[in-house]
């Protein structure tokens, strides 16, 4: 069993004193300097880096915190290139390499950062291949990788099982990256949030936007189910729904929400250290800090005929299931225990990207935008740069392959590899 | 296709058969009987049937019978998920061996109750157990559990369970019954609701209220049990008395030295596979909570879903034996085994019976109802959920001012993710939440059901062949942004 036990460094969720509070005595009107919209890793990270430099911030969320895609993620963090973004170009990558690099090194120590435990493990990942084609492609990326500053290496099969040794036999090699990992991401929000309202956040659940007015000389009217909000600037953190939130303000984004599932099984001892990918058929692959294994890698659920609501698809578990046993055999007699659905923005650029979008909108000043797919990873370094830019407004890495304004006109692009 | 093979599912395959329809029989355990008729493993040779009580032999036959029917029985086989809507493919697996789907139009569930989890201060000792647990120890190892042991519970099953230990010679020192002593009212109650038909249910009870006085085992009205006593091994109990909502009242703490203490304060429905479907629910305290609303039929909301006995409402196996046979009877009908004039004629009689049968039900429903007190005797160090060891007090901790959803809680202590998939606990989890929001328990949804609903191994249901994963997307369906009730697309996350 995993020494770092379940209750051992969780976060308490409201503070001593806070029960009971903000919530219940909501007031009809209210004003904040920053509203943020969206109670998930986004929305709760920035509401610390930017109270932690003394913004006022209320952060609302239309359900609960952290469920949907900041909640249901698996909790991989990826750097290495990934599939999807073997489409990108070579500008685009040249600048988002070096954010990965930097959004890993933010993981590595983020447990010191908020203070306590959010089940990390930083030992590395690896991409595995099941044949000789698969590799040749993993030696191509990764050269290009190298290149661009990526510390990923080639490893051959006995190399690769000297450091993940139950990975099985038939695995031809794999590329590795020390930078990769995992964490909980049911960990990982709510240790922001104690942060946030350390640092005078407030936050109010089950109030939804219906309405953003763009007021003259600055500032927003924010129609909300719970009562009126009036914020000199708003962060739209929404995940799938920022796209239709950000058309409430006058400026419509191209993002959707997809589903997808994945499984996790019951607790075993610690035998597999890595993230584990595989190349081609999509898998992620890890044994968490509890000790259970999470299978998934972004196969997609289905769609109830009746219903018309996403569900479970029995043949996806079945297939992602069977590509984890193929990499990692001994998983033959671990059960499974529950299988569930989540959701990923999805958002793509002009040039068929897809990239996250981040960035004051410009049509509407005051009011920025960070959505978009992959952002459990990417989460902190976003947040960070958020609150960056709307307390100097500059932010420490170049973001204009992110600007909203590089959205809404996307075209196909043919994959590199 | 018949999921269960306790007195329902039986007696739903027996009218099946009957009438001619094809079944199938899935029954996790390696013999049919279900919990009450529960039968030994097939390597047990039983020489004293008489021995492991009536329902046992009572039992044999319905088994022997529903062999011989014709039906296809699947014994130790466990159903894992149940997905489309007619017509269903149910996905089971075998022991130690198999995994496969079967289809079918009609899907007839009678999976039964589970002992309900009664969180107290010292319930995780070895050594506390409930009636359920102790009753398998007898009837299956044969194996008496603990020297001295104290009965806490509340309804007739307490009482008979203890009769039942007594006579196979252990040693009972004491039986807690929380519901108070009846009164005229409810004794006129239970003999008008036992008139009709139910007149031997009520002797039945009445002997073992004399078998107790007669062999000195005092049965103590009004008391519920406060904790269990010891380190490693219970040690003792402590019992209290309570008032008619089942809250202790201060100062009436009495210790009992005893090894074993066995709890039973009733069950609750093994809900996964409707919950799953999607069945509308309802909820009756009395009948172990939120259980699925069903027609005259005992058809879900569900077209084609069945759902009957114990895991439709805790009622008791003859009304378990009803439901099944009336189920087996309408899916009969439904499809064209059974003309209207035959199948009304096998009814009549069935329908009769069960309502006979309700009114004393609804009688005893008022003579031991299910206090709320019942949810308020753990303290907040007590654990709720033994696979994750989460106690109430981190439960209580973590529930956040304004929410709605006992999942919120789920996903932030852990509670209900380990292998029991929340059985244990996830009642005691929204009753707490109900206390900390002010929210009625029967408003909160239950802890969101998802596939599988037993733990199954990987390699049963995995496929190594798949050579890429779909590439179909499955987007949101469209909703109300500014809507805060339509939340929660994805309503779980949960590793």
């Amino acid at each position: 069993m995993s020494t770092d036990g379940p209750l051992g460094a969780r976060p308490s969720w409201t503070p001593p004193g806070e029960r009971g509070g903000e919530d219940r005595r909501a007031p009809r009107e209210d004003e904040t300097d920053v509203l943020i919209v969206g109670a998930g890793l986004i929305g709760c990270a920035t509401a610390y880096y930017l109270g932690r430099e003394g913004v006022e911030c209320l952060v609302v969320d239309r359900g609960e915190v952290n469920r949907e895609g900041s909640g249901a993620n698996a909790g991989s963090l990826h750097i290495q290139i990934r599939r999807p973004e073997r489409a990108y170009s070579d500008e685009t990558l040249r600048q988002f390499i070096p954010m990965k690099v930097a959004a890993g090194r933010l993981w590595a120590q983020i447990e010191q950062e908020l203070g306590c435990s959010v089940g990390l493990k930083v030992r590395g990942g690896l991409l595995v291949a099941e044949t000789d084609e698969e590799l040749a492609v993993i030696r191509e990326k990764v050269a290009y990788e190298r290149e661009l500053g990526l510390e990923t290496e080639v490893l051959s099969a006995s190399e690769m099982r000297a450091i993940a040794p139950n990975l099985s036999e038939h695995l031809v090699g794999g590329s590795f990256d020390p930078a990769e990992g995992l964490a909980n991401p049911l960990l990982v929000t709510p240790a922001y949030v104690r942060l946030a309202t350390a640092h005078g956040a407030r936050f109010r659940i089950h109030t939804a936007v219906s309405a953003t007015e763009a007021l003259r000389g600055g500032g927003f009217l924010v129609t909300t189910s719970t009562g009126m909000i009036r914020a000199k600037r708003i962060l739209n953190a929404a995940g799938p729904w920022a796209g239709t939130l950000a058309a409430m303000a006058g400026a419509p984004l191209p993002v959707e929400g997809r589903v997808i599932q994945a499984s996790v099984t019951e607790r075993r001892e610690p035998i597999l250290d890595q993230l584990i990918q595989h190349v081609r058929p999509a898998l992620s692959l890890k044994q968490t800090t509890y000790g259970t294994f999470m299978i998934g890698g972004g196969w997609p659920a289905t769609t109830d005929p009746q219903t018309g609501r996403p569900d479970i698809d029995p043949a996806c578990v079945a297939g992602n299931l069977g590509v984890a046993l193929r990499v990692l055999p001994m998983l033959r007699d671990v059960q499974v225990v529950r299988t569930w659905l989540g959701v990923i923005a999805h958002s793509l650029d002009r040039d068929g990207q897809r990239l996250q979008i981040f960035g004051e909108i410009p049509s509407v000043p005051g009011y920025f935008v960070v959505a978009g797919g992959t952002l459990f990873t990417m989460g902190p370094l976003f947040s960070r740069l958020a609150a960056e830019l709307m307390t100097t407004g500059r932010t420490s890495y170049p973001v204009d392959i992110f600007h909203p304004e590089r959205f809404g006109f996307a075209r196909s692009m043919s994959r590199r590899w | 296709m018949i999921v269960g093979g306790g007195p329902a599912g039986m007696a739903a395959a027996l009218e099946a058969r009957r009438a001619g329809v094809q079944v199938t029989l899935v029954e996790e355990r390696a013999t049919l009987g279900g919990q009450i008729y529960k039968q030994p493993p097939p390597e047990f040779a039983v020489r004293q049937p008489k021995a492991l009580g009536k329902e046992y032999v009572a039992g044999r036959v319905v088994v022997e019978r529903t062999l011989g029917s014709g039906a296809e029985v699947l014994a130790g086989h466990a159903v894992w998920n149940v997905w489309g809507r007619g017509p269903f493919d149910v996905a089971v697996y075998q022991h130690g061996g198999t995994a496969r789907t079967l289809r079918t139009e009609h899907l007839i569930l009678a999976t039964g109750a589970y002992d309900r989890p009664v969180p107290f201060p010292g319930w995780t000792l070895p050594g506390v157990l409930t009636t359920g647990g102790a009753q398998s120890m007898v009837k299956i190892q044969q194996v008496y559990p603990g020297r001295r042991i104290l009965m806490a519970g509340s309804g007739p099953l307490i009482l008979a369970f203890s009769v039942q230990l007594h006579k196979l010679g252990a040693n009972v020192v004491g039986v807690l019954e929380a519901a108070p002593q009846p009164g005229p009212g409810t004794v006129a109650r239970l003999l008008r609701g036992a008139l009709g038909g139910n007149l031997p249910l009520l002797r039945e009870g009445i002997g073992y209220l004399a078998y107790l006085r007669q062999h000195g085992i005092p049965l103590h009205y009004g008391h519920a049990i406060a904790r269990a006593e010891g380190t490693e091994q219970a040690t003792g109990a402590v019992a209290v008395q309570v008032d008619r909502d089942w809250r202790p009242i201060a100062g009436t703490e009495r210790r009992f030295d005893v090894d074993t203490i066995c709890i039973g304060y009733g069950f609750l429905p093994s809900l996964e596979i409707p919950r799953l479907l999607g069945c509308a629910l309802r909820y009756d305290e009395n009948q172990g909570g939120h259980i699925p609303a069903r027609d005259a039929d005992f058809q879900s909301s569900v077209p084609g879903l069945f759902v009957v006995g114990d895991g439709a409402g805790v009622a008791g196996s003859a009304v378990a034996i009803e439901e099944g046979r009336i189920a087996g009877i309408v899916v009969a009908r439904s499809i064209g085994r059974l003309d209207g004039a035959t199948a009304e004629e096998r009814l009549g009689p069935r329908r009769r019976r069960l309502a006979q049968l309700e009114r004393f039900r609804a009688a005893l429903a008022t003579a031991y109802r299910i206090g709320p007190g019942i949810y308020e005797w753990a303290t907040d160090e007590t654990v709720v959920c033994r696979c994750e060891e989460v106690t109430v007090g981190e439960v209580r901790r973590h529930i956040r001012p304004g929410s709605r959803d006992p999942n919120a809680v789920k996903s932030l202590t852990r509670i209900g993710m380990g292998l029991c998939q929340g059985h244990n606990c996830s009642q005691q989890v929204s009753a707490i939440f109900a206390q900390e929001t002010g929210r009625p328990l029967l408003e909160l949804p239950p802890l969101s059901p998802r596939p599988p609903v037993r733990p199954v191994p990987v390699g049963l249901i995995a496929d190594t062949s798949v050579p890429e994963m779909p590439s179909r997307i499955v987007r949101l369906p469209e909703v109300e942004v500014g809507d805060p009730q339509k939340s929660d697309v994805a309503p779980e996350a949960d590793r």
